[in-house]
């Protein structure tokens, strides 16, 4: 099969070429075998840098918040509107109104990544650290328990569920609005996707996009396990 | 610091403790004085709205005196830090309170494990405790977690965690109130047995009479307003209710409880002209129903009218001896032998 | 920094083109969020008031979320070629899902015993969907209007790749708007997603039926109905967020 035969720009001029990558059929195997170590590998290498760096700084700070609302109750209602607002910004925007400010960066994207995990993270650890039952707050102050043995003995660990709840939803739309980080800078699995928009060659962003929807279940699947691991008391709750 | 010594049974005294919320016009408790000798339950009743709860949240200090003392043993209240406080003093609530995160070992363990007890110590606690309440087997019940346990179960988990640190003071805010009747005659009948063997003085909140009645070696009846009604026994106020609130409280068939507190042992005992043992013969014709001494008054009339009979016989506890008496015989041990009245008068403000 | 500010510049001189971008995103995106409701609110209202469907119902909305707006665009490239109904059909996609759950989610909420209660009064199985299902789930079909609106707005900014128009057009094009119009067309999009969750949150609160509108949280009445711990996390942000 020659290769001789322009059909249309559409086919990306990465050395031989089978039928299905010469047709841009919608998913070529044998060329995302080929492109695997050179483009797939190191955008999910980056891919999963991008997400876990948000997810890490955006925690820290989103628990800190958290404790904070926790402790003085008049401080949730601006934290959490801060992040509100961080959050419906539409991605675009903020990688794009950072750049002034930030340049073309990972730095840019990071700190965009991490204004879109806050409002999830610190309202999901707030409500969990409310969460404990009245009764039990009840005894525990009844008992003579301080508020920081409170905090760490009850709040906290009633609270786990409801973070890693938390944790769950920032990590998965943090993978998904990586993707976004690539119209800033050539990494993630958004570079692959971006690319192939210039000539749209099927197999590039099905294969990216994919990656990336994979790479959102596994670090769902990820967190559920370590729930499992951190509460056993809520599995063996709601089975009962 | 632990202000109160543990594992030693005080007494507490109320004295003239007034509590007034902010913002309200009238005190949720007035004035309250009364003593709980060591080692005695009180029961607090009363009608909702009476400040009950607010009386025993003033004990441990989540609700703050306005005026007025409390004192544990010979200490003021005031003199303890909270927190010291709240550890020498068991709490038990209706809701139970159970942490959902920690399994029942761990629960009990809670107050031991802040203070530093070592680790054998604290498993031989929890599990004597878990035995003590009848959570057995320990080993089974100690790993699992509130959620798994029954009503009455985790209520009984409630109580071994407030006697975790062996508090020589107890609270118990409604604690059987959100069981079902049977479960909950039960787990009186249980705590009643247990009672004696760990001599905690204890206030005890109901709303219910009967269990007032049932549990306690001393009642308080507060009426609206937090104002003590009449404090004294079950058996004083039942047969001398101070004014007309109690006695619409106690209710119309105050007669027949007080005959649920008096066995027909002691009713014959304090009879003034006694009835004639049966003789053996009597005792074999007769076919009279039966009842033990031991059982109390109410239940051999209960007896009589179940058997349509007008009569029953009452027998000893080794079997041989054996009186009758005639359900007027029984009216007439039930209305004469009250016991003297040994009541103290509220304040005459109700 | 003067790229920045220029920003104001751009805007006062190409008012009218950014007016015409603003309409286009706006035609993409209502467009997009109706089809979205027309699809995705009688499945959840059928399925929550069957009580059936709650696996589905819910895991479509976790799909969704991890299915990334670019790649979603991207895909459809290849699918349907260039233009509006690709990025409509996209953001119908992300759309649907968080409408779906959250009406499944309101309806299948409402309390068994008023449900009960309004069939034994002898109203219709459509009957009580009317009249008590929907008006007590409306708070939770409005959050989930109110995500679904928020995400569109927000993801229409990415039809501009695939030739959909809108404000992308201009933050996507520095050629030619410079650094001035993309940074202007960034602020237009931002606010046009605040405007539009700020219209939902007001939306949410009209249509709150007044009788649940100040209820908080349900009594606890005995040991066993404590709140279950793991279902605390708020609905709005656990059960139908989504990707972008």
């Amino acid at each position: 099969m020659s290769v001789t035969t322009a059909v249309e720009p559409v086919i990306p001029d990465y050395g031989q070429a089978s039928e299905c990558v010469v047709n841009n059929g919608a998913f070529c195997v044998d060329w995302f075998v080929q492109q695997w170590p050179t483009v797939f590998w190191p955008a999910l290498v980056e891919h999963i840098g991008l997400t876990l760096i948000a997810i890490v700084i955006g925690f820290v700070l989103a628990f800190l918040a958290a404790l904070v609302a926790h402790r003085f109750s008049v401080a949730a209602a601006p934290l959490n509107g801060i992040a509100a607002v961080l959050y419906t910004i539409p991605p675009l925007a903020l990688f794009i109104l950072l750049v002034p400010f930030t340049g073309l960066s990972v730095l840019t994207a990071e700190i965009a990544l991490v204004a879109y995990t806050l409002l999830i993270l610190f309202s999901n650890t707030l409500t969990g650290l409310n969460n404990i039952p009245a009764d039990a707050r009840r005894a525990a102050v009844g008992m003579g328990l301080t508020r920081s043995q409170i905090l760490k003995r009850i709040e906290l660990p009633l609270a786990v569920p409801a973070i890693i709840g938390g944790l769950r939803i920032a990590s998965v739309l943090t993978v998904s609005t990586a993707t976004i980080a690539a119209f800033i800078v050539d990494a993630g699995l958004g570079s692959p996707i971006l690319k192939a928009i210039q000539s749209p060659f099927n197999t590039q962003f099905i294969a990216a996009g994919a990656l990336a929807v994979l790479l959102a279940f596994a670090v769902d699947g990820l967190l559920v396990l370590l729930g499992r691991g951190l509460a056993p008391w809520a599995l063996r709750r709601r089975n009962a | 610091m632990t202000a109160i010594d543990l594992e030693q049974s005080s007494s507490i005294v109320f004295d003239a403790a007034t509590k007034v919320y902010a913002g309200q016009p009238r005190p949720a408790v007035d004035n309250l004085s009364l003593t709980i000798e060591a080692g005695q339950l009180c029961c607090i009743v009363g009608p909702s709205g009476g400040g009950k709860t607010t009386t025993l949240l003033l004990v441990n200090r989540l609700v703050e005196l306005t005026s007025g003392d409390i004192r544990i043993g010979e200490q003021s209240i005031h003199d303890i830090d909270p927190i010291a406080l709240r550890r020498s003093i068991g709490y038990v609530i209706q809701q139970t309170g159970l942490f959902p995160h920690l399994t029942i070992a761990e629960n009990i363990a809670l107050i031991p494990q802040i203070l530093n007890w070592d680790k054998a110590r604290i498993r031989k606690r929890t599990n004597e405790l878990l035995e003590l309440v009848g959570l057995a087997p320990v080993e089974t019940f100690a790993k699992r977690y509130p959620h798994e346990l029954s009503g009455g179960q985790q209520q009984r988990v409630g109580i071994a965690r407030a006697l975790a640190a062996n508090p020589p003071v107890m609270l118990m805010d409604e604690p059987f109130g959100a069981l079902d009747p049977i479960t909950r005659a039960n787990i009186q009948d249980e705590f009643l047995s247990l009672k004696d063997e760990i001599g905690k003085t204890t206030i005890f909140i109901t709303h219910d009479i009967d269990e007032a009645i049932k549990m306690g070696d001393k009642m308080a009846i507060l009426q609206d307003g937090g104002v003590l009604a009449q404090y004294g026994t079950p058996e004083a106020i039942l047969s001398h209710p101070a004014n007309e609130f109690v006695e619409r409280f106690v209710g119309e068939d105050r007669g027949l409880k007080l005959l649920t507190l008096r066995t027909l042992q002691r009713a014959l005992e304090q009879a003034t002209n006694r009835p004639v043992l049966m003789r053996r013969s009597e005792i074999q014709a007769s076919n009279l129903p039966r009842i033990p001494e031991t059982a109390t008054m109410q239940a051999a009339l209960s007896l009589a009218l179940n058997s349509q009979s007008t009569a029953v016989i009452v027998t000893s506890e080794n079997g041989l001896d054996a009186v009758e008496l005639s359900v007027q015989r029984l009216v007439e041990l039930g209305s004469t032998t009250t016991a003297p009245p040994k009541t103290s008068r509220a304040r005459a403000d109700a | 920094m003067s790229d920045f500010l220029g920003f104001i510049g751009f805007s006062v001189n190409n008012f009218g083109l950014l007016l015409d971008k603003t309409i286009e995103h706006l035609a993409i995106s209502s467009t997009a969020l109706l089809i979205a409701i027309v699809i995705g609110m009688p499945i959840g209202l059928w399925l929550g008031h069957i009580h059936k469907g709650e696996f589905i119902a819910v895991s479509i909305s976790n799909l969704g979320r991890a299915l990334p707006s670019l790649a979603l665009i991207a895909i459809l490239i290849g699918v349907v070629g260039i233009g509006f109904t690709n990025v409509v059909i996209a953001l119908i996609v992300l759309a649907a899902p968080p409408i779906l759950t959250t009406t499944f989610l309101g309806v299948n909420g409402v309390d068994r015993s008023l449900t009960q209660a309004s069939r034994g009064m002898g109203l219709r199985g459509w009957q009580t969907l009317a009249r008590v299902e929907l008006p007590l789930a409306l708070p939770s079909i409005f959050t989930g209007l109110r995500t679904s609106a928020v995400l569109v707005v927000s993801s229409a900014t990415l039809a501009a790749i695939a030739g959909g128009g809108g404000l992308g057009d201009i933050i996507l094009n520095q050629v030619a708007y410079g650094m001035s119009g993309v940074i202007a067309g960034a602020l237009w999009v931002a606010v046009l997603a605040l405007a539009t969750d700020g219209l939902f949150i007001v939306l949410h609160r009209l249509v709150t039926p007044a009788g649940i509108r100040s209820r908080t949280k349900k009594r606890v009445d005995g040991p066993l109905a404590a709140p279950r711990v793991d279902d605390a996390s708020a609905p709005e942000e656990q059960g139908v967020l989504t990707s972008r």
